[in-house]
Order: structure tokens, then C-alpha cells, then sequence
């Protein structure tokens, strides 16, 4: 599936995915999550996480439906695929991989 | 609650699916309507139990469908077989009802076959059509001459210029005058062409004569035509019958 | 939903998504980021409850970044080609309905109206039995049975009631109504055609009964009615003598007649 380089190359796709991984959350509801987990240092524009979202969806990394809540609002959650699954782990293996690199990049003295 | 729906891809062959089953449905429940007037002919050939014969001529009007009054054909084709020539005249191409096939004894020499549908020339005017099937190749013009066809008229000849159809295949248009149908004295005979004397005259390309033949047009070869009736014809037919 | 002064967020959500040409797609885009706004505003609220609507409209759309941006992103990843197909499928499927519906209908509302065909007679004083026999015509197979009724127990000649069926694997190609069937029997006899009987001034097949009347030796041939799949009708060979053996149902056509043969099952009365 040809995916726009820009959008799922990044470390965001890697932050999404695993953020759905135990949970299937809306998109403000990630948002929020997202600041908790981190203590408020991950900060992104709110918007762009929407191309995101979408163009994982497109390539079936995610499956979404919607669903009404108690206020009567109707939200469009997204969850993980099997194959979403499989993009997850091969992404936490680059990061483990990259950051152990920077890891000893930096205790080099 | 979580529900699967289909993926929009699914739902367009879903609906295109449907739409060719439907559509099927639809088409046999009308008969089974062809879109050429080829493949009409053939269907008609096989509704009267017909063989496949070898279609020598197909003839399609150059009007468009509304400028065709109902009583002419849209198109006339003519199939060989060993012994019999068929000549179908469609009215309607889309429609296997209404269309009329007769068949014709095959001759060694030129036959002559009076249509059994009028035909519309440009202008509106309707003509009665005679053809002449197994004509030679050489022949370059033809005059067909007739007689009789108008009741007590004071010139019962007429003599009309052929135009060439197909190999094999001239027709002759011989025109009808509204005003004389309705008249009491000069009138059309109930049988149009048949039965009336003729005189064919071929001509080669250089003007010279090349053959002449004489006879009698014939009657058609089974009394009445075989038709596919309409609906609206087996309930008339119903209701007649009672 | 919209703020009441939602003049702000509608704009930013109308620059969002003015780049997704189908409709629907544009639609629930635009539903699932305008929910996210309201849920943000909210939550500002609740949060700084000193914000006035306007300062936290203001805010909100601040953190949610260029509009232009996202809008490109969103107008690459929802291509409209899939949407129209969708929608012309839809089309398409609603025309093929409306049109089966009419024609059904129609064709229900003609079943509906005939009149109900009073053909034969009901009582019949003798019932002879003639089995049946099926020939192939060409695509069709064609299948005929008799009774040979006759109206009085002393009669001569009596109507042979024939049954035929046709049935072809080209199921919506009804064969023709026919009028060239004719018909001859083992006492030599020879039943016109409909066709012929049309014409004036026919002497063959005219017969005398017992009771000094004329009488027509004829044969009615089915005109083809829908039944499932296949056709079927009633027909008639009339005058038939009551001692006949057998009937044989002739159509000329083609290189080779289609016969039928129609043989009398058991010794009559």
C-alpha cells in the first residue's frame, strides 16, 4: 500500500499505533492520552493528527466505526489491526534499535 | 457495538451485481430484447423453429425512430436457406414482438419477394417495396414494371427504378398516394404487390441490356405472415375467442 | 455540533476540508474534526473557567494548527474516484429497481385484469385418453397430450383437447404463435391448418357428422402462454372420428416437418 512518506514515516505513527494498542480511542481522546502519558512533553498540532489517522486507516493498519456516547455526541473510534499489530512491533524494534544507537553514540567518551 | 459493514469497494460490486441480476431479470421478462437488428432476426428465426439461415441483406431506414410512422419497417433483412428464403421485417429492433417473418419458395432464376411492411421514404411518404433476390452481379440498373396495382386506374402500368441492397439483392419502391387510399373508385388492392404481372428489366453498365423476365408476383408462400404477438395481442386473442 | 458564534470554527473547518470533492466523504471529515474542536473547547472551559466562549474558540483552533496544511494532507488520502463509483453503482442499481418494479408491475396488473379464459366445456360425456410424445424443435422442446371429448354418447366425431408445453434453455425466448400446424390421423383424414382455414372458399376439411351438420376438421395451434419457465396452451384438433388410433400434430418448416404424435391410449366405447 503506497503511504505518504511524510505522515507514517515519523515517530507520530509509532505513538499512535501504541496508544491504540491496548484501547480503541476517538482522536481527541488520544490527544488528551497522549499529553498524560508523557507529562505534557509531547505537544503536537491537534489537526495533523488526523492525516494520520486516516491514511493508517487507508492502509488498513487500522479498522474504525462509529459510536454514540452517553451526550449523544456520535465519534468515530479507531482500533488496531492484526497487521497494525505487526507495523507496531516492527516500529518499537527501530526505535529500541535507533535509540540504543544514540544510547552509545553518546556514552562514547 | 461494533458492527462490520462493507468496505466501500464491496458495496460498489454489491450494487453492480445486483444491478446486472436485476437487470437480467428485467430483460428476460420482456422477452429477451436484442439490440441489433441482426441478432432480432436470429432470435425470430429461432422462435419459429427455424434454422440459421445465411443473411444475404440487412436493410436499416435512415430515419430516426420518431420520424417513422408505426405502420413502416425499421429494417428488413433477408436469410438463404436450401430451398426457402426468409425475409424478416422488423418494426421494432429492441422488441421481439410485433416483427414479421415470411417465407419464400427459392428459385434457380430471380425471385421476386413482395414485402409484406411498408416502407417510409425521407419526405413520409410509404411505399410498397419489391425485391428481387438471386439477380446477377453484372447487372448495373434494373427497372422492375407492374401492373395493376391500383384499382381501376386509367394507367394501371408503373415502372420504377431499382436500387441495389445487397449482392443478389435489388428492391424497387413503388409509392403510395395518401389521397388515393381513402378514395372510392381508385383504390389499393387489399393484396398489395401479390399476385400482380411483372416485368423485370436488367441493364449492364454500359446501359445495354442484359436479361428480361416476366411473371407473376407471387402470393406469400404460407397464407398470413407468422408474427410474435404482443401481450396486448394474446389478450385480445383471448377475449375474441371466448 | 457548531458554537453559536461558531463563525470561526466553521471557517477553519470549511478550509480543512474544502479539498475533499465527495460530498459524503467531505461530510464525515469535516463531523469527526469539528467534534474534536467542541470536545477541546469544552475542556478549556472546564479547565480555565475564567475563558470566555470567544478566547477559547481562539485557542482551540490555535493548537489545532494550519488549516491549508491539514486540508492537503486530507484532500491526497480522500480521492473522490471511489466516492463517484460509488455513487454512479447506487444510480445505476436505483434505475435497474425502478424499471423492474414498473415492468413487474405492469406485467402483474395485466395478470390481474385478464379475464379468465372460459375455453372448454366441462362436461364431457366420453374421455378418451391420447398419450403425448415430445419432439425437439430446434431450440425448444415441444410437448403435446390429447383427450378426445365428445359432447354426446352417441357421437361420431368428437374435439381432440391438446395440451401442449414448450420449454427452451433460452427461458425468456418465447416461441412464436403459430397458425401452420395441421394434422392427420390413421384413418387418412386430414386436419387443416388455422391458417388455411382463414383463407375463403376451403373446401378440404370439411366433413358431415352424423346429424347431417358441416363440420371443419381443424387443428388450433397453441399461441403460448408463460408457465415458470416454460409455455404452455390449450389447443384443439376438431372433428375427430372416435374410433381414431392416432393423431399426428405436423408443423412444415424448415428442412425436416415437426411431428407430434398423439396415440390413443385404451380401446374406447
Amino acid at each position: 500500500m503506497k503511504l505518504d512518506k511524510g505522515l507514517i514515516a515519523g515517530s507520530s505513527t509509532l505513538l499512535v499505533l501504541s496508544l491504540l494498542e491496548k484501547e480503541d480511542m476517538y482522536g481527541y481522546q488520544m490527544i488528551t492520552e497522549l499529553s498524560r502519558r508523557s507529562n505534557d512533553t509531547f505537544q503536537m498540532k491537534e489537526g495533523t493528527l488526523y492525516p494520520i489517522l486516516h491514511a493508517l486507516e487507508k492502509a488498513k493498519y487500522l479498522s474504525a466505526y462509529q459510536q454514540e456516547a452517553p451526550t449523544g455526541r456520535v465519534r468515530k473510534y479507531y482500533a488496531i489491526t492484526p497487521r497494525g499489530r505487526e507495523l507496531l512491533s516492527e516500529k518499537k524494534a527501530e526505535w529500541a534499535q535507533f535509540s540504543h544507537g544514540v544510547d552509545q553514540v553518546l556514552s562514547f567518551t | 457495538m461494533k458492527k462490520r459493514t462493507l468496505s466501500r469497494k464491496e458495496k460498489i460490486a454489491r450494487n453492480l451485481l445486483l444491478a446486472l441480476c436485476f437487470g437480467f431479470v428485467v430483460w428476460a421478462s420482456q422477452g429477451g430484447p436484442m439490440p441489433t437488428a441482426e441478432l432480432t432476426f436470429r432470435q425470430m428465426e429461432r422462435t419459429r423453429f427455424l434454422a440459421r439461415s445465411e443473411i444475404m441483406c440487412t436493410w436499416e431506414t435512415p430515419l430516426s425512430v420518431g420520424e417513422l410512422g408505426t405502420s413502416s419497417a425499421r429494417a428488413v433483412l433477408v436469410g438463404r436457406y436450401t430451398d426457402q428464403i426468409a425475409v424478416g421485417c422488423l418494426f421494432q429492433l429492441n422488441n421481439p414482438f410485433g416483427n414479421r417473418l415470411t417465407l419464400w419458395p427459392r428459385e434457380e432464376e430471380i425471385t421476386p419477394v413482395p414485402l409484406s411492411a411498408l416502407l417510409q421514404g425521407e419526405d413520409g411518404t410509404l411505399f410498397h417495396v419489391l425485391l428481387f433476390l438471386e439477380v446477377p452481379e453484372e447487372a448495373a440498373g434494373a427497372q422492375a414494371t407492374i401492373t395493376g396495382r391500383i384499382e381501376n386506374a386509367k394507367e394501371p402500368v408503373e415502372t420504377i427504378q431499382g436500387e441495389r441492397w445487397a449482392d443478389g439483392v435489388w428492391a424497387f419502391w413503388f409509392p403510395i398516394d395518401s389521397a388515393l387510399t381513402t378514395d372510392g373508385d381508385l383504390k389499393y388492392g387489399t393484396k398489395d404487390l401479390e399476385g400482380l404481372p411483372y416485368t423485370l428489366e436488367l441493364y449492364r453498365t454500359d446501359g445495354g441490356p442484359l436479361t428480361e423476365q416476366e411473371g407473376t408476383l407471387p402470393e406469400n408462400f404460407q397464407p398470413g405472415v407468422i408474427y410474435d404477438p404482443g401481450l396486448y395481442d394474446v389478450l385480445n386473442d383471448i377475449l375474441l375467442n371466448q | 455540533m457548531e458554537q453559536d458564534n461558531g463563525h470561526p470554527v466553521a471557517q477553519w473547518l470549511d478550509r480543512a476540508t474544502e479539498g475533499i470533492r465527495f460530498g459524503p466523504d467531505r461530510k464525515a471529515v469535516r463531523a469527526e474534526l469539528d467534534g474534536h474542536l467542541d470536545d477541546k473547547i469544552q475542556d478549556l472551559q472546564r479547565i480555565f473557567p475564567d475563558l470566555s466562549a470567544w478566547e477559547a474558540t481562539q485557542m482551540a483552533l490555535s493548537g489545532m494548527g494550519d488549516p491549508e496544511e491539514i486540508g492537503r494532507e486530507l484532500a491526497k488520502l480522500h480521492k473522490p474516484w471511489l466516492g463517484y463509483l460509488w455513487r454512479a453503482s447506487q444510480i445505476t442499481l436505483g434505475v435497474v429497481l425502478a424499471v423492474g418494479v414498473c415492468q413487474i408491475g405492469g406485467w402483474l396488473w395485466t395478470q390481474v385484469t385478464a379475464p379468465n379464459v372460459g375455453g372448454t366445456q366441462d362436461s364431457w360425456a366420453v374421455e378418451i385418453p391420447f398419450s403425448g410424445g415430445t419432439v425437439q424443435a430446434g431450440q425448444y422442446a415441444i410437448q403435446a397430450e390429447g383427450t378426445l371429448c365428445l359432447l354426446e354418447e352417441g357421437d361420431d366425431l368428437g374435439t381432440l383437447e391438446v395440451t401442449w408445453r414448450a420449454s427452451s434453455p433460452r427461458f425468456w425466448e418465447s416461441p412464436s404463435y403459430n397458425e401452420y400446424w395441421w394434422a392427420e390421423d390413421d384413418q387418412g383424414n386430414v386436419y387443416i391448418s388455422r391458417a388455411e382455414g382463414r383463407m375463403s372458399n376451403v373446401l378440404r376439411g370439411l366433413v358431415v357428422d352424423q346429424n347431417g351438420h358441416n363440420r371443419y376438421r381443424e387443428v388450433y395451434g397453441p399461441s403460448w402462454r408463460r408457465s415458470g419457465l416454460g409455455w404452455w396452451d390449450d389447443g384443439q384438433v376438431s372433428s375427430v372420428p372416435r374410433d381414431a388410433q392416432w393423431v399426428r400434430l405436423v408443423l412444415d418448416i424448415g428442412e425436416e416437418p415437426i411431428t407430434i404424435l398423439l396415440e390413443r391410449e385404451e380401446d374406447g366405447p
